[in-house]
């Protein structure tokens, strides 16, 4: 897994936040229809904390291991700890898979629900 | 799922691949690895011992503030190690300028690969033009199957054609068996018809012995006509002397009927007196103290011990004795029966009537023998038409029996005079004689007394009209069927 | 099925010989260590076959890295583990120019990790292999058959990779070939196309609305549908553009389960 903890990369991914479009829930539909966005949904499984927004708008070419980053940095989770995605409940997906790739293949109702969870899941 | 030529592809693609990055390197590449092991193991080898000289160099100038002669010890033994660490060096350089050599024709060798690599690449591309020369031919060879198929075709048309023809050809052939068939018949025909007048004329010959044979036949049967009249004459006179002697008989019968009919039989009476005239009067005063009866016998006549003939004066005092005959009954503890004198012919016929009464009585009839006739004669008429009915049917059997035996007779005669017959009619309407045809044999052809004893084995010559025969008197004989005498004994 | 064993055997037995060494930045010895040359499956992953390249030149680095995770690098790009090592070659070495053996470059210092991803342990490469498995599984079967399978079918298959035993792989490997229930064909087929330094990866089936089986050829087409002459390159060979994905599927499959193809 991914562990950057070099400052350099943290400002990286500040930057990139920041420069996200984040929709709120119920947000104008124009904004997800988007072709460089997707929604994704992520939810907590087993000891996961809660995420207060689980809706996000994300930019399609972002890697996994950058929205696992995003998410420990959202949670406040040391970045050595681990925090594991599932896709389907089934399979974690690789770090340097795009979202825009999973969402091809596994959204629902233009949806890509993405359980979370700090231990081994599923596998 | 259907393979296509992609697959071949495919295939081919990946062979060249393993042929050009895997098979090519193997060998070499373990090839390599042994030497650069060996190589590590040298080296290693070589630390060690420059170590341990730098060990014994550093005690060999400790012990050489000691002692000078242990420093020349030391420092003989180090040249001595100097020497082998030479030695060594030289074998370490030796390794390097081998493995030199080695990745040098690692890289001759690459070169070499190259050029064979561009050397396949020339291949393939002949390989190629090869490969549409096949496909022109494989077009070629299309169409040759092609003009082969239609070649086929004109054959097949043609052999069907020559089929016909044969078939056409095989029906002549068979009319002409046929008619070689019919050729052959007739021939046979013609022939078998000659035979068949050779036969002929010895068939005429055995039919005029056959008619001499017959005629004597005849005249035997009808000597043996007459015969048989005179038996019936002598037949009728049997009868009518029967018929007298049974007259005779019923009138002796007649006669002592009549003279028994006034005799009574008395048993079981015992008479002190012999006397004729006491006796008569003794019987006279019995019959009245026990029957009741007044009669006056003519004599009483001893018979035996304690039997009795009575004659009586007449039927009327014989009837009275008779009917109270039952009242002797249990007298004197002796028992004394009077019984009619009957003659012998009587006697029988009242012990059948006992016999026929049991018989009713058994199936459940009420029957009472009485003296009286008048009772007694239904049931005799009976027995009567009884007897009669058995007599009847012993004379229809007797009738049948004869019947049956002059039918067979005379069928006897007619089948004898009937074979002579048919054998001179039939033989004569069919050509093929008796040859094709066999029968069962009815009657006797010859007869030849031909040994003592028992005979063993007959048999035919199969050429002529011989039969041999052997008996259990040790002989063989030959015989000549038409002539029914022996040859050679 | 799975059943043309030609194919799959020479698909199996595909192996590079790789010349590794050791970067000479890094060393710290007086003498220059030799190179290290190897064989590796096309099918492996680099951590499983690497163990003695580590040995041969660990010695000759400073004490402090040699605790540091070893890392390759082939023409300035440290290379990705976690992909298979044929799609490595064929996505990164123009095999028409550059001749073999394959030259790497050995590291133990300077981690990229902005650009690849550290792996602990075989264990690490184990997790994402099963991780890929199941995710091709619920492409093909909405991954009803590897989630059925066991421990020690899971175990089977990963042994069998890595110690290059295919009869072992391929009696478990099977299974997740079949095609389940009635059906003549996976629901979707498995693939990841690499172009420039990502993959891409859709929803494709083997055969389309009109029942016709699909060939390599439309799923370039729906894949780039703006390009034309793109051409795949697999096992290091360019299939048919004609060749059923079905049975590319089937047959031309990594041990993951899935087609990496390499646009070229």
């Amino acid at each position: 897994m991914s562990q950057p903890d070099s400052n350099l990369d943290l400002q990286e991914a500040e930057n990139s936040l920041q420069s996200l479009s984040i929709a709120q829930e119920g947000d104008t539909p124009s904004l997800t229809i988007n072709k460089q966005k997707v929604d994704i949904l992520l939810k907590p499984t087993g000891n996961a904390p809660i995420m207060k927004k689980k809706k996000w708008t994300v930019d399609s070419d972002k890697p996994i291991g950058w929205i696992i980053e995003f998410m420990k940095k959202y949670l406040k989770i040391e970045s050595q700890e681990k925090l594991f995605l599932y896709v389907n409940q089934t399979f974690a997906p690789s770090p340097d898979q795009t979202v825009r790739n999973l969402y091809d293949c596994y959204s629902t109702e233009g949806k890509l629900v993405l359980h979370y969870c700090k231990t081994h899941a599923w596998g | 799922m259907e393979l296509g030529e992609w697959r071949q592809n495919v295939l081919l693609q990946l062979q060249n691949r393993n042929k050009r990055e895997t098979q090519c390197y193997q060998d070499l590449i373990t090839q390599h690895t042994k030497v650069f092991e060996n190589a590590n193991s040298l080296r290693h080898e070589n630390l060690q011992l420059s170590i341990q000289n730098e060990k014994l160099k550093l005690e060999g100038g400790n012990g050489g503030k000691s002692s000078s002669a242990l420093e020349n010890r030391l420092n003989e033994e180090v040249q001595q190690l100097k020497q082998k660490l030479l030695v060594q060096a030289e074998e370490l350089t030796d390794l390097h300028r081998r493995k030199g050599e080695n990745s040098q024709q690692i890289i001759d060798l690459n070169i070499k690969l190259q050029e064979r690599d561009s050397l396949i690449a020339s291949k393939d591309n002949s390989l190629a033009e090869c490969q549409s020369k096949i496909l022109s031919l494989k077009a070629e060879i299309a169409m040759l199957t092609q003009a082969n198929r239609e070649l086929k075709h004109v054959n097949d048309t043609l052999r069907d054609e020559h089929s016909t023809l044969q078939l056409d050809f095989s029906m002549l052939e068979e009319k002409l068996r046929k008619t070689q068939r019919y050729f052959v018949f007739v021939f046979r025909l013609v022939y078998n018809y000659k035979i068949a007048w050779i036969d002929h004329k010895e068939l005429k010959e055995e039919l005029k012995q056959i008619r001499d044979q017959q005629s004597m036949f005849n005249e035997e049967l009808l000597k043996l006509r007459g015969e048989n009249e005179d038996n019936q004459e002598i037949k009728r006179e049997n009868t009518e002397i029967k018929t007298e002697l049974q007259e005779v008989r019923k009138t002796i019968e007649i006669i002592d009927k009549g003279r028994r009919k006034n005799n009574v039989v008395m048993n079981g009476l015992k008479f002190d007196n012999n006397e004729p005239a006491v006796l008569v009067e003794d019987v006279k005063a019995f019959l009245n103290q026990q029957l009741k009866v007044n009669v006056t016998p003519k004599t009483v006549t001893r018979i035996a011990e304690r039997t009795w003939i009575i004659e009586l004066q007449n039927e009327a005092d014989k009837r009275k004795i008779m009917e109270n005959g039952t009242k002797l009954k249990d007298m004197r503890g002796e028992r004394v029966f009077i019984n009619d004198d009957v003659t012998k012919q009587d006697r029988e016929k009242q012990n059948e009537i006992r016999i026929f009464a049991n018989q009713e009585r058994q199936k459940g009839k009420e029957v009472k023998i009485g003296f009286n006739k008048d009772e007694n004669r239904q049931l005799v008429e009976r027995l009567i038409k009884y007897k009669a009915k058995d007599a009847d049917r012993m004379n229809e059997e007797n009738d049948n029996f004869l019947k049956k035996r002059y039918a067979k007779l005379q069928k006897d005669l007619e089948e004898a005079c009937k074979d002579t017959k048919d054998l001179c009619s039939k033989d004569i309407q069919e050509g093929y004689g008796p040859l094709s045809q066999s029968t069962l044999p009815s009657r006797v052809h010859a007869k030849f007394d031909a040994h003592e004893g028992e005979v063993n084995a007959v048999k035919w010559s199969p050429l002529d009209r011989l039969v041999a025969t052997g008996g259990a008197d040790r002989k063989v004989k030959l015989w000549d069927i038409s002539k029914g005498q022996s040859k050679t004994a | 099925m799975a059943n043309d064993r030609e194919i799959l055997r020479e698909v199996w037995e595909g192996k590079l010989p790789v010349c590794f060494k050791l970067d000479p930045d890094e060393v710290v010895e007086l003498q220059q260590p030799d190179p290290f040359y190897l064989m590796v499956p096309r099918l492996s992953y680099f951590p499983l076959v690497t163990d003695k390249v580590r040995k041969h030149f660990i010695k000759y680095v400073s004490s402090d890295t040699q605790e540091h995770e070893m890392w390759l690098e082939y023409s300035a790009q440290p290379m990705k583990w976690h992909f298979p090592i044929g799609v490595l070659y064929d996505s990164m070495v123009d095999s028409d120019h550059e001749a073999l053996p394959w030259v790497i470059t050995v590291h133990f210092d300077k981690f990229p990790e902005t650009q690849i991803y550290r792996f602990s342990n075989k264990e690490t490469v184990e997790s994402y292999f099963m991780a890929c498995l199941k995710e091709a599984d619920v492409l093909k079967h909405r991954g009803q058959i590897a989630s059925n399978m066991q421990k020690k079918d899971h175990n089977q298959l990963w042994l069998g990779l890595q110690n290059d035993k295919f009869d072992q792989f391929w009696a478990v490997n099977r299974k997740l070939m079949e095609v389940s229930g009635e059906n003549d064909y996976f629901k979707y087929i498995p693939f990841r196309c690499y172009i420039e330094d990502g993959y891409r990866q859709k929803l494709v089936k083997p055969v389309g609305d009109d029942g016709k089986r699909k060939t390599l050829n439309d799923l370039l087409n729906e894949l780039f549908p703006d390009k034309d002459n793109v051409t795949a390159k697999i096992h290091g060979m360019i299939p048919p553009l004609e060749t059923p994905l079905q049975w590319m599927s089937e047959h031309l499959s990594y041990p993951d389960n899935f087609l990496h193809l390499c646009i070229v």
